[in-house]
């Protein structure tokens, strides 16, 4: 009994040491700004205020993150690394606050503990009443939770990315370039266009529109649109390599095309469905609407199943194929 | 095992009628052809139930060998049902096959003008599916 007890007393001591050593921090990888050896610095953030108003846009360059809560009063605040700040330009022009870097080379291949979120060089920590014009280059992000307003245009180059919780505007333009992203929980507008392009991603879980919607989607995009409501018309232009997700209802009419090597995985409750495929492109749609008129061209495939009362296919090319062999099947 | 044995010929011949169906509906429905065609499908339905009634669909074939491929399958599935093979003027053909079912009646046909399938033109194919009860 002793030597078991023992043992035990042993093991636990074994494995308590072994997880206090796996939970200090490795020397290789210090935390940011944070001073795991003895002859590292310790990384100063600071932050600091700007006292700028009377803006309706923002053009963000660098490696810059900003955090946007719609508020009353307006407040800027930029934390980085204390003897980088001033590489930093914050200013407000013609209604556009402006956050850019100076011409330094201070701020190229900044280490990870130099960075205060250990990504971006800086954090903009930003209050104001209306941001219509939201443009981001570089690799900057931009993170919101709530923006209510009449018009909202957002523009994406370079590696930028677009965080939102809910967005409710009269008007939402998107456009997104370069290898950038849009994350939006969900969209309530009256009209919605967006163009996606380059290697870009646009993810929007709920996106409904009162009036009409537009989107073009080129190069080796992707776009993900789970719940998708528009009442009048909707308009897809899928081209290149991209691929189309979308999963629409309430719609009068849904006009989904695709050409080049595109791809699509639709699935369309509604009035009337308008779709067309050339080149090699492919289309998996799943259908419960009153009408389907869709064409088929080159050496594209349309896999069409559900119901529809009225059906009208035209194909042409050499190797087009229209599958409905399980559509309307009774 | 008598029971048993009826209920497999059942499930047998079953299987086997919508087998001979379905090769027509098969080639209707998945559209790998060469050359252009249309394909056009019509659901009926009645106005207060919105239960379907009747389901058309046709289906034009550009190309003699489609027409010929076509004629291949009515011909294999004539023992299905009541099955005409009519000729006007030598040329027009319609070729009507009938296929009585127990929830609904299926009405295939293939038109074309033409002395031979693979030289002819204007191909047709039609399928009307009424609903029983209905």
């Amino acid at each position: 009994m002793k030597k078991f007890v023992i043992l035990v007393a042993a093991i636990a001591t074994i494995v308590s040491l072994s997880s206090a050593i796996a939970k200090s921090p490795s020397p290789a990888q210090p935390a940011p700004g944070s001073l795991s050896a003895p002859a590292a610095k310790r990384t100063v953030f600071t932050t600091r205020t700007y006292d700028l108003s009377d803006f309706t846009s923002i053009d963000v360059s660098n490696v810059v993150k900003v955090v946007y809560s719609q508020g009353d009063a307006y407040s800027i605040k930029l934390t980085g690394r204390a003897d980088l700040l001033d590489e930093m330009e914050v200013k407000a022009t013609g209604g556009r606050l402006k956050v850019s870097a100076r011409r330094s080379k201070k701020l190229n291949n900044l280490k990870q503990k130099d960075c205060p979120d250990g990504k971006h060089n800086f954090i903009l920590q930003l209050t104001a009443p209306c941001l219509e014009n939201i443009r981001l280059n570089g690799v900057s992000t931009f993170e919101t939770t709530t923006m209510m307003l009449d018009f909202l245009t957002v523009r994406l180059e370079g590696v930028s990315i677009l965080k939102a919780k809910n967005i409710q505007s009269q008007s939402l333009k998107m456009n997104i370039n370069g290898c950038s992203e849009v994350h939006i929980e969900s969209v309530a507008c009256q009209d919605y266009e967006t163009s996606v392009n380059g290697s870009s991603k646009v993810e929007i879980q709920k996106l409904t529109a009162d009036k009409s919607s537009v989107t073009n989607i080129s190069g080796a995009s992707k776009v993900t649109l789970p719940t998708f409501a528009v009442k009048d018309k909707a308009t897809f232009n899928v081209n290149g390599a991209s691929k189309l997700s979308l999963s629409a209802k309430d719609c009068e009419l849904l006009e989904v095309g695709f050409s080049g090597a595109s791809k699509g995985d639709v699935k369309f409750k509604g009035t009337a469905m308008r779709t067309w495929c050339t080149g090699a492109s492919k289309l998996d749609a799943s259908i419960d609407c009153t009408s389907v008129q869709a064409n088929c061209d080159g050496a594209s495939k349309i896999n069409l199943s559900g119901t529809a009362d009225k059906v009208e296919i035209e194909r042409g090319g050499v190797a087009a194929n229209i599958n409905t062999s399980h559509l309307n099947q009774y | 095992m008598k029971q048993r044995l009826l209920i497999l010929l059942t499930l047998a011949l079953a299987s086997m009628t919508a087998a001979a169906q379905n090769r027509i509906d098969r080639f209707v429905d998945n559209e790998s052809t060469l050359g252009r065609s249309k394909y056009t499908s019509v659901v009926e339905r009645d106005p207060d139930t919105r239960e379907v009634t009747r389901v058309v669909k046709v289906r034009e074939l550009t190309e003699g060998i489609d027409i010929s491929k076509c004629k291949e399958i009515f011909e294999a599935e004539r023992e299905t049902g009541r099955f005409t093979h009519k000729v006007e003027d030598g040329e027009r053909h319609t070729l009507i096959l009938a296929v009585e079912g127990e929830q609904r009646n299926r009405v295939y046909m293939l038109q074309y003008t033409g002395q031979r399938p693979m030289q002819a033109r204007d191909g047709k194919v039609t399928i009307v599916i009424r609903m029983k009860n209905k």
